[in-house]
């Protein structure tokens, strides 16, 4: 009974755990006021995007507001919370945001012949620009898409329908007035007047118009000028002086590069205050005296600080997960080395800070494209498997900041091979790299999600004395259907495939050897114990091939352990995350924790 | 030694001791609050046009009947005029607050001093705080200078309780009230914690002497030892704040700031914010190491070590504490809401029983030396502050220190001080009839030893070039009490200039073990570049030339003055050239 009791207490806790570290971090979007005195930054709570503002230099309370308080109570409980698409402020004291446009279809209308056809009007869109004060005591919708409905122009017949609002045009009309909504595009503030907003209308009847609106009392005109649509990522805008300051890129470690003199020694300074770490500088006052950046790395979810440039102190003004306690999280460090061949590797190797046994056993984990993107500086997955007692490596593929033209021929032949053979150099420099810190290289499994899935098992299949298990999660065991999803018969709802961060034609060529790159051409190669998780019906490419590898290892007499995904996992539902690791760590637990490792029939989970 | 442990308090617990610690502290500041005060605390008094503070000069023996006791004990001698009783009773409490202190500092991080401490102990109720020749001396100048001098009315004021430090030594006088005085009250002073620190070789860096004195202002040595009450951030409100509110912006200083080296300390912003952060972060990260316990401390006092012979580097602290300097700021930042809202328990441990000893009558010989040593402190100190009143504390000293010479008494620890006494009165000729013998017969004194060598030293070279070297014989008289001082604690910076000087005018260069002592040196205080300028120059001039610039490099991000900064670049050019030159048996025969 008592075991039962604390097991209980263990599983609850561990999915409290999961939820904590699943959480989505505040400051998702973050704005400096313009003297540098307030920032307003955006957070999740529950089912509802809050906007929190805070005074600096007279820390009190912090203001904050529900962005739609409507959609809560409105919406499905799955439905994930609005956001922003834009969030500045005009002056001092008064902030403008918006959140992210919806587009609300009419329903469909009966024509003369009593057939149903899509509505002529609309759609409704719902696109409010919205303004708040830094006291929290005004604060509204000063324009949305409804104010700029427009009607066809044969409705307009005389000077004076030009003057009516559609609403006033159909009051006077038997017949039906059509309208439509255009879409506000967010241009930026007039340079010395910062309470004049200027938008653009795009997408009703007419070309797309520039507006004026006084952010004080909202009303809008006309705007002479040809004002320039701001750039949006990569490019770092300066809101100031209307020019493109920077270009963010995605590199082993996010880097900035500036072309502005001022922001590129500011950046330096920090990265000589913050070393070892990532700082993005994020916006600036108008003087530049305060810069708003972040720092992430090491152990850490990362940090929002303001740098006080005339006291060279950095304010931090918020943890972006202050749930989690700093001292709890698990050691991470970033690594990067060169291999025998000369090519840079790089990733994230993260310490469990209690073990069950010691040395601890490896989980490495592939990226899940190619090159894909660098791993995060932060994991919540690789927190987790630490905290059931992993060394988790989260390795970058060679070629994650460019592929190098030597390794191209190698890549396009074997891709499978190079990652794999990557992974093998990666651990044993890790292993004398951080002796002081070993890992069990008899118990190193692999994990990867799509096509990381598929080199996890690869890995399985072709480094057998390194790896003891792989878990592949959503991973084609074949790659040539799932590169070429039109010759695939599947039963797949549409637009159900499933994300592939890789450039297919680096494998898909009429020189590539498929079955050398298949899993389930060489299943007799797989002897280690493998677990295959699948949502089913994402991609028929993963559904089908996973079924003939549990097919092909079933006549070997090694079925692997198999668990259906609900939807909920890839919706980083916590709940749903929770369970499957458990089934994960059971899995690891079997097949590496046991001295012997076990290969051969195991268990079918459903 | 004991592992002392930690732990919280309850809230509740905390306000009640909150309040009980207030009284305290003013209780101490009435019965022992100068226990220690020290001489740099003056100093600041004064610097606000405060009434400059001279130490009090005892009665003649004549005038009073009052007997002196004395006792030698855990490496202080104390003569005291209070009872028996109280003398025990003060003697009792030193030495627990001692261990307390050793509690929260480990000896190795401490100053060692071969040379006892002096304390003097006076009961107030003697209420003769200074002497009659010396009021009268004032008396005369005043009565001589009305007008804009600084010895006047209510300009000058006798310290009651103040400590005075040598180079290698140093004393204390305690005014105490009998009918008031309770032990269990006395804390020790930060500023003498700070002396402590300061003293210890090889030098302690700033950011930890602030911080481990910051800490030790607001600690409870005395009803719940050692509790560390909240933390105060900048101010009492911003601390209420952060207490309040967890997630309050705050500022800190990148770690690699906090342990800059003093000449990027010199050259940082000043702004009063930053400054204020330092300051409060310093004794946030020591705080911080000591409550963290096991682990975090040890390797606080690692990096302590590494620090006090050189520069911290994010590989220097990650060697000692497993993180980097970036990890370090954010869990000071996440310890900070805790620190200023609870009192931590540093537990003691079960401290070694006190040594045991008797309160005796003090001979006329320890009465002389000890009184003696006190009133030759009191020299110096008056000489920096009130030069115009130095004459009768000399007199004063020397009348002492003559009673037990005249009385025959040849005790050598009697000797040094009467030497050091004609060097501090600015009779250098008449120091060396008493260093002589003193030194002659091993007396513990490292200053003694090279104040000799120096007068020893300085004769040689009257009236010779500056040029001229010497042979060894000519200067074993100079480098022998030298190297004699080096077996003492502490070791003495001005020992190893003197050393490398008279190295340099030597024919002969030193042997392997010299050389190593000269190294030892730099190691030793390689925060004071003169001291690694001297020695370098001296390596150089005997053909170590690598040594020499390495010497130099480890100056780097070291303050120094002006003729020291020259000096270092002078000989950087100089090795920099010889190196470049091909040795001369490589050098093509002229001629050929």
């Amino acid at each position: 009974m008592c075991v039962c009791v604390a097991g209980l207490l263990r599983a609850a806790s561990f999915d409290d755990r999961v939820e904590s570290l699943l959480r989505p971090p505040m400051a998702a979007m973050i704005a400096l006021s313009p003297e540098g005195q307030r920032i307003a930054y955006t957070t999740q709570g529950g089912r509802h995007l809050r906007i929190v503002i805070m005074d600096l230099d007279h820390p009190g309370p912090k203001r904050s507001l529900i962005v739609d308080p409507d959609r809560g109570a409105a919406s499905p409980p799955a439905q994930s919370p609005a956001q922003l698409r834009f969030l500045r402020w005009a002056t001092a004291g008064r902030l403008v945001f918006a959140p992210t446009p919806r587009v609300v279809p009419l329903l469909p209308v009966t024509d003369q012949t009593g057939r149903l056809v899509p509505n002529p009007d609309g759609p409704t869109i719902v696109s409010p620009i919205m303004v708040m004060d830094a006291d929290g005591k005004q604060r509204g919708t000063l324009v949305d898409a409804r104010d700029f409905m427009e009607t066809s122009a044969d409705a307009v017949r005389t000077l004076g329908d030009l003057l009516r609002t559609p609403k006033e045009l159909a009051a006077t009309r038997k017949e039906p007035v059509r309208w439509r909504m255009p879409h506000l595009d967010i241009l930026g503030f007039v340079p010395g007047k910062r309470d004049q907003l200027i938008i653009e209308t795009r997408g009703g009847y007419s070309i797309p118009m520039q507006h004026s609106i006084d952010i004080r009392t909202g009303s809008v005109s006309m705007f002479g000028g040809n004002w320039p649509s701001p750039p949006g990522e990569p490019q770092v805008f300066d809101w100031y002086r209307l020019k493109v300051v920077g270009e963010r890129k995605d590199a082993v470690r996010p880097t900035t590069a500036w072309r502005d003199d001022e922001l590129g020694r500011v950046q330096r300074e920090l990265e000589l205050k913050f070393p070892r770490r990532v700082v993005e500088i994020l916006d600036w006052s108008e003087t530049r005296a305060r810069v708003l950046f972040r720092v992430t790395g090491g152990s850490d979810p990362g940090r929002i600080f303001v740098f006080q440039r005339p006291e060279d102190l950095a304010l931090e003004i918020l943890r972006r997960a202050p749930w989690l306690n700093a001292s709890k999280l698990n050691d991470t460090r970033f690594f990067e080395f060169d291999a025998p061949d000369g090519a840079r590797l790089s990733g994230y190797l993260t310490w469990p800070k209690k073990t069950r046994r010691h040395p601890p056993p490896l989980l490495v984990v592939f990226p899940s494209g190619f090159p894909g993107r660098a791993q995060p500086a932060f994991d919540p997955e690789a927190q987790v498997f630490a905290d059931l007692g992993f060394v988790v490596a989260r390795l970058n593929h060679r070629g994650v900041a460019g592929v190098r033209a030597e390794d191209l021929t190698a890549l396009r032949t074997a891709v499978d091979r190079v990652s794999v053979d990557d992974v093998r150099v990666a651990i044993e420099w890790l292993a004398q790299r951080f002796g002081d810190r070993p890992f069990d290289r008899k118990r190193v499994a692999a994990l990867g999600r799509g096509f990381g899935g598929y080199l996890a098992v690869r890995a399985l299949q072709l480094q057998p004395d390194v790896f003891r298990g792989a878990i592949a999660i959503d991973a084609p065991m074949d790659l040539r259907p799932w590169l070429q999803p039109r010759q695939t018969t599947g039963r797949s709802a549409p637009g159900a495939m499933a994300v592939r961060d890789i450039p297919a034609a680096l494998i898909d060529h009429e020189r590539a050897d498929w079955k050398n790159l298949s899993v389930l051409d060489q299943a007799e190669a797989l002897t280690n114990p493998v677990l295959l998780l699948v949502e089913s019906t994402r991609s028929p490419a993963i559904d089908v091939s996973t079924a003939e590898l549990r097919a092909k290892l079933h006549a070997f007499g090694r079925m692997p352990d198999y668990i259906e995904l609900d939807p909920g996992f890839t919706a980083a539902r916590p709940a749903s995350r929770a369970a499957v690791y458990r089934r994960i760590e059971e899995f690891l637990n079997l097949h590496l924790d046991n001295s012997a490792v076990k290969i051969g029939p195991a268990k079918e989970v459903e | 030694m004991n592992t002392p442990g930690t732990d919280t308090e309850d809230p509740g617990r905390r306000r009640r001791m909150k309040r009980t610690a207030v009284m305290t502290w003013l209780a101490l500041a009435l019965y022992a609050g100068g226990l220690s005060l020290s001489v740099e605390a003056a100093e600041t008094r004064e610097a606000t046009a405060a009434p400059v503070e001279l130490p009090p000069m005892m009665v003649e023996e004549s005038i009073s009947s009052a007997p002196w006791f004395h006792v030698h004990v855990g490496g202080a001698e104390f003569l005291s005029r209070c009872s028996a009783s109280t003398t025990r009773q003060f003697i009792e409490a030193w030495l627990t607050r001692m261990q307390l202190v050793r509690v929260l500092v480990p000896e190795d991080f401490l100053a060692r001093m071969d040379v006892p401490t002096v304390i003097v102990l006076y009961a107030q109720d003697l209420q003769q705080t200074i002497s009659a020749e010396i009021q009268r001396e004032l008396q005369a100048g005043d009565d001589g200078r009305r007008d804009g001098d600084p010895v006047r009315g209510s300009r000058v004021n006798i310290a009651p309780n103040m400590r005075l430090s040598d180079r290698d030594m140093h004393a204390s006088i305690v005014y105490i009230d009998e009918s008031l005085f309770d032990a269990s009250t006395l804390s020790i002073a930060p500023g003498h914690v700070r002396f402590l620190l300061q003293g210890r070789v090889p030098e302690l860096p700033l950011w930890l002497v602030e911080g481990i004195e910051r800490t030790w202002r607001t600690s409870d040595f005395v009803l719940e030892p050692i509790t560390l009450r909240p933390l105060v951030w900048h101010n009492q409100d911003e601390s209420d704040a952060l207490a309040r509110d967890a997630s309050r912006p705050r500022a800190l200083l990148p770690a690699a700031e906090l342990f800059a080296t003093d000449a990027l300390r010199a050259a940082e912003n000043r702004h009063p914010r930053r400054a204020a952060t330092r300051a409060s972060e310093q004794d946030l990260f020591f705080r911080w190491a000591l409550v963290s316990g096991g682990r975090t401390r040890e390797a606080l006092w690692k990096l302590a070590a590494r620090a006090a012979e050189g520069p911290v580097t994010g590989e220097v602290f990650e060697a000692c504490f497993g993180f980097d300097f970036s990890e370090l700021r954010d869990r000071l930042s996440d310890y900070l809401p805790k620190a200023v809202e609870e009192m931590a328990r540093i537990q003691p441990g079960k401290l070694p029983p006190l040594p045991e000893f008797e309160v005796e009558r003090a001979t006329p010989n320890e009465i002389a030396r000890v009184r003696g040593e006190w009133e030759r402190l009191a020299i110096g100190h008056v000489q920096r502050r009130l030069p115009q009143a130095r004459e009768p504390y000399i007199a004063q000293a020397r009348r002492t220190l003559r009673r037990a010479f005249d009385a025959g008494d040849r005790d050598p620890r009697l000797l040094a001080t009467m030497g050091l006494c004609e060097i501090d009165a600015g009779n250098e000729g008449g120091a060396r009839e008493f260093l002589e013998p003193a030194i002659a017969t091993g007396v513990v004194r490292p200053r003694g030893y090279y104040e000799l060598g120096r007068l020893r030293f300085a004769a040689l070279q009257r009236g010779v070039p500056d040029t001229k070297l010497f042979s060894f014989t000519e200067l074993m008289p100079i480098l022998e009490p030298l190297r004699r001082a080096l077996t003492q604690a502490p070791p003495l910076p001005e020992v190893f200039v003197l050393l490398a000087e008279a190295w340099a005018r030597c024919e002969m260069a030193p042997n392997a073990a010299e050389f190593a002592e000269l190294e030892t040196g730099a190691r030793l205080f390689a925060r004071r570049p003169a001291v690694g300028l001297s020695i370098a120059l001296a390596l150089a001039r005997h053909g170590r030339k690598a040594e020499a610039a390495a010497i130099l490099d480890a100056t780097t991000g070291y303050t120094t003055d002006e003729n020291t900064r020259a000096g270092i670049t002078r000989l950087r050019t100089e090795l920099a050239a010889a190196s470049a030159r091909p040795p001369a048996d490589q050098l093509p025969a002229a001629g050929r």
